[in-house]
């Protein structure tokens, strides 16, 4: 028995084949491409680019914190520290700089402080007069020319005014991959500015670095 | 329950756009930070005290002498010891508060340090300085207060007070610390012929 009855087969239907083969024999034809070639790269990579910096001292050795004791030895104090902020990654940055963290500390009253000062708490975080009276400055230092951009003591509520005269005062510094930044920070007090009320106290404070990635239109 | 459905959906929908409305704002740089802990500024201190030389306890009242007679004396003693870090001179000077001037210029001062005479006249003129400069350390000064043989009689029942004055000065370096001590006296005279 036959797969197709012989009375189905009609010349239109014959037609209809031939045509729906002949056109997908053209469309075969023209999507084959004739000429192929293959390269195949084995060096193609994605590298992430880095951002690192190092702060140290202007000798290269790592940066130590600023220790000033014996504040009333003598009439006045005045000194200075100078960081080398070196960005060895491979990305630019932009530099910030900032003190976090400043505490004054009373660290209780003696008897000639105590007829000036009402406050003798022990550590007595905050009751500190010390940083009041202490000025400091910071300057940075880029490609040969220095600028002076904070001017503020080392009283606690300050803190915010050092990041606030960053970002006004620094000219957005960015730091290329391999570059380098110095950055002074400077204190001062003369005989006038202080007396009893700040015997036995301290402020210690955080020098805080960052180093933000600069990104394209950012 | 559909209810229910409903706002679950709402509720992560709502937190889907707080998230985004968020994420705009942040960063995705990179950062590096460097943080130099503990930096610190710190005073030292000055002081010193006046101190009992029998049981070291403060002092403040030195003379008090009643009914004093010519040839009479007492006698008081004063440790002078530094309490602070900073080493020190001091100036020791009297000054009248109250009385009899001629009565204060008439009593007669002698004062030893180390069973050494260091001062010997009227007391209103006594001035001596002295350094402590090691930790703790002292000075004693015994005094002694009294009339001449030939004080007059007008200065019979006759008051008068003084301050010893003990005070720092600068130093070479001219600390801006100071510290002050003060023994006061009370001195009345009896009767005599």
């Amino acid at each position: 028995m036959p797969f197709i009855p012989k009375q189905a087969i009609t010349a239109s239907l014959v037609r209809n084949l031939v045509i729906i083969v002949g056109v997908a024999a053209v469309g075969l034809a023209s999507t084959q491409a004739l000429f192929r070639d293959v390269e195949q790269s084995q060096q193609g990579v994605f590298v992430v680019g880095t951002l690192d910096m190092n702060v140290e001292e202007p000798s290269g050795q790592v940066a130590e914190s600023i220790v000033v004791s014996n504040i009333g030895e003598s009439t006045s104090i005045d000194g200075g520290k100078t960081w080398v902020v070196n960005n060895v990654g491979s990305l630019p940055g932009r530099l910030t700089f900032s003190l976090d963290n400043i505490r004054n500390y009373e660290n209780s009253c003696n008897e000639p402080e105590a007829l000036e000062d009402v406050t003798c708490g022990n550590p007595g975080e905050g009751e500190g007069e010390l940083g009041e009276n202490i000025e400091t400055t910071v300057t940075l230092t880029k490609g040969g020319s220095s600028s002076q951009v904070i001017t503020a003591s080392l009283a606690t509520d300050q803190a915010s005014s050092y990041q606030t005269q960053w970002i006004d005062n620094a000219n957005d510094p960015i730091i290329p991959p391999g570059g380098s930044v110095e950055v002074t920070f400077a204190w001062s007090a003369d005989e006038y500015s202080f007396g009893n009320e700040v015997q036995s106290d301290s402020v210690k404070f955080d020098v805080v670095y960052e180093l933000e990635q600069v990104i394209s239109g950012g | 329950m559909k209810n229910e459905k409903r706002s679950w959906f709402k509720l992560v929908f709502f937190g889907l756009v707080v998230l985004l409305a968020s994420a705009r704002f942040t960063d995705a740089d990179f950062l590096d930070r460097e943080d130099l802990a503990d930096n610190i500024f710190e005073a030292t201190t000055l002081d010193f005290a006046n101190r009992d030389t029998a049981n070291l306890t403060e002092k403040s009242l030195f003379f008090n002498i009643f009914g004093l007679q010519p040839t009479g004396f007492a006698v008081e003693s004063v440790r002078i010891k530094k309490e602070g870090n900073l080493g020190f001179t001091y100036q020791v000077v009297v000054e009248q508060t109250l009385g009899n001037p001629a009565l204060c210029q008439a009593l007669q001062l002698r004062v030893m340090r180390n069973w050494q005479l260091v001062y010997e006249g009227s007391v209103m003129a006594f001035n001596y300085s002295g350094a402590l400069i090691e930790e703790n350390e002292w000075h004693d000064l015994v005094m002694s207060l009294g009339l001449p043989d030939d004080a007059p009689s007008d200065l019979a029942n006759q008051n008068c007070g003084f301050n010893i004055y003990i005070t720092t000065m600068s130093g070479e370096q001219g600390s801006p610390f100071t510290d002050q001590e003060v023994l006061t006296s009370q001195i009345q005279t009896g009767g005599w012929l």
